[in-house]
């Protein structure tokens, strides 16, 4: 698919279609990229906005691949794939899908970046529901190379695979999730870790920039090169994981429980007492953050890990 | 400290001593390091051992500086640190603690890598318990930077202060946790996400090797360069945090109360029926791990945040 004039419609110019557009756009030189939005001032705002994206790439070369639709058939009427990042309401989901199925290819991909509502749901009025899988960025994905790819029970397999061949040939990493559930998984995860850092927090065992940079000089750069599965496993010697739960099990069920019983005493819970405080002291630490400067340094750490 | 010759002591040769011993004899090069241990073949059994942990550095100079003792007061009664790496049994421990303190000098910093047994019950029977603190690391100690240092409520601010100053001139990350809490702070976190990952292997969302490739590809490299809190404050743009959990904590919220349900129903507790599983996963996908290769990578990575810092 890549190598030929891929035409790829972005659905929603949004910090996430603006990302996924520069991300074609400079990862595949031979596709061209409309963005649709009912945004009156589209074009103006994308030529403002997107260049920032751009990152290592010939913005000229980029920006002329580039094009603007006012009409949602319009953009996606000979995409090779349409991508949309629209509102994360339902209503809007299950009204866009038939709209774009009326007027896209028949064999275009048909991609939702959404990072909750699960195609299952979105496909609900279409046609033929076997064309829609959730695509969905760890924010940015421009930078950040995971795609979780979480088809509905419906969504063919043939789509499944032209979507991973898609964006290998990108160099990006999609993973497969085997079922629909709340969250995905790397929200799921990320979460996990959130509520037991802000509990943490709430109980004044550490402030929320020591957590950060206990993370940053621990599980940070270990999970970058070696997964929490694998990092275990290592960590139990000859015996792997097995050996490693059965010498460090008894400190891993005493976490877990001090961490239930935590999380109980401390409410922890959105929008309790403890999140006003644990707020205060981000916004203290850290006001506005520089994300040139963070994106340019996840660039370095992802070319070390990858040996480029 | 560093910069005169000080003596560390090791007490207790397993990984963790050993990796310890390398970090002070590479990122300290005019320290001198005793190990002690009690077993018979201690110095054969650390010469073969040790080079291995001796990165990017002159292995000649570093074993020159190494020597043995085979009995504690040997080991610490000249020693400047006496770092304790011993069996985790708190017996062990609060025996261990009065000896050395009968033989080492009176300024001599006294640390306990321990991973579970606080301060404040290793020095029971001290007759200075201002002296001891936790210095806890993640593993390896002489690959990541991290260690968490963590005083019971008797130690001195003097000692902390101390401590803090010569992991930092061995540009090293040391944290100080306010409070003594099962597990301190690391595991707690890893351990957390860790629960969660064993829990969505064991339903079948995703399998081992890829929930490893999701937090390598996301996570991984997000976390090493900004923590969670840093993330989730830019995530919410110019509202910061504040705005993040206003737009964004309805999902949160549903994402922990699912993981509740989930690690209910699946009884996610070490022992239990998804283990065997899900360690059988494990062992099939990753069967040997090169920790060379791996540590290897890491250094890599450090490096290349460290450089972008340094900007």
């Amino acid at each position: 698919m890549v190598g030929k004039q891929n035409k790829i419609a972005i659905v929603g110019a949004g910090t996430i279609g603006l990302s996924f557009a520069a991300l074609h756009l400079t990862k595949d030189p031979a596709c061209a990229v409309t963005i649709f939005d009912t945004r009156p001032d589209l074009g103006e705002y994308v030529q403002q906005n997107l260049p920032g994206y751009l990152t290592d790439a010939d913005h000229e070369s980029c920006m002329k691949r580039l094009w603007f639709a006012s009409k949602l058939g319009e953009a996606v009427k000979d995409a090779a794939i349409v991508q949309e990042q629209g509102p994360e309401k339902l209503d809007f989901k299950t009204a866009i899908w038939p709209q774009i199925e009326q007027y896209a290819p028949e064999d275009a991909l048909l991609w939702s970046s959404t990072s909750g509502i699960p195609a299952s749901q979105q496909s609900r009025d279409m046609k033929d529901r076997s064309r829609l899988v959730v695509v969905h960025p760890y924010n940015p994905p421009h930078i950040m190379p995971l795609l979780e790819v979480v088809p509905s029970p419906e969504t063919s397999q043939a789509v499944v695979d032209q979507t991973l061949e898609y964006w290998r040939t990108l160099e990006r990493t999609p993973v497969v999730l085997k079922k629909e559930c709340t969250g995905f998984v790397a929200n799921r995860l990320a979460f996990a870790l959130f509520r037991e850092a802000c509990s943490l927090v709430a109980q004044g065992v550490v402030n929320v920039k020591d957590l950060d940079e206990i993370v940053q000089s621990s599980m940070g750069p270990r999970w970058t090169v070696a997964g929490p599965f694998k990092s275990y496993h290592a960590g139990g010697g000859e015996g792997g994981l097995t050996s490693f739960m059965e010498k460090i099990g008894g400190t891993v069920q005493g976490c877990w429980e001090a961490s239930d019983e935590d999380v109980r005493s401390g409410n922890i819970s959105v929008g309790e007492q403890w999140q006003a405080e644990v707020c205060r002291q981000t916004d203290e630490a850290y006001g506005v953050v520089d994300t040139a400067d963070r994106d340019t340094k996840t660039r370095k750490v992802l070319d070390a890990v990858r040996g480029t | 400290m560093a910069g005169q010759q000080p003596k560390i002591a090791i007490v207790g040769a397993g990984t963790i001593g050993l990796s310890f011993a390398a970090l002070h004899l590479t990122k300290n090069p005019s320290c001198m390091v005793t190990i002690f241990d009690t077993r018979p073949d201690l110095q054969e059994y650390v010469q073969r051992h040790l080079p291995g942990y001796l990165l990017d550095a002159d292995h000649d100079s570093c074993m020159r500086r190494l020597s043995f003792a085979s009995k504690i007061e040997v080991a610490v009664g000249d020693a400047a640190i006496v770092q304790e790496q011993g069996p985790e049994s708190l017996a062990f421990k609060v025996a261990v603690w009065p000896q050395i303190e009968q033989h080492a000098a009176e300024d001599a910093l006294f640390w306990s890598s321990t991973s579970g047994i606080p301060a404040s019950e290793q020095c029971r029977d001290m007759r200075d318990k201002s002296r001891l603190v936790v210095v806890h690391p993640y593993n390896p100690p002489h690959i990541m930077p991290l260690l968490e240092v963590v005083p019971s409520p008797k130690t001195s601010q003097t000692v902390v202060d101390r401590t803090l100053e010569y992991w930092r001139s061995l540009g090293r990350t040391p944290v100080v946790v306010k409070k003594e809490c099962t597990g301190f702070v690391a595991n707690r976190l890893a351990f957390a996400l860790f629960r969660e990952a064993c829990s969505l292997v064991h339903q079948g969302v995703v399998s081992v090797q890829d929930v490893d490739e999701i937090v390598q590809a996301s996570m991984g490299p997000r976390w090493t360069v900004a923590g969670p809190f840093k993330s989730y404050h830019a995530g919410g743009g110019e509202g910061g945090l504040n705005s993040f959990m206003d737009k964004i904590g309805g999902t949160v919220q549903g994402c922990w109360e699912a993981s509740d349900e989930d690690v209910r129903k699946g009884n996610i507790s070490v022992g239990k029926e998804w283990q065997a599983e899900i360690c059988a996963q494990t062992d099939a996908a990753y069967g040997i791990v090169n920790t060379a290769e791996r540590d290897n990578k890491t250094r890599k990575v450090l490096e290349a945040v460290k450089a972008e810092t340094d900007h």
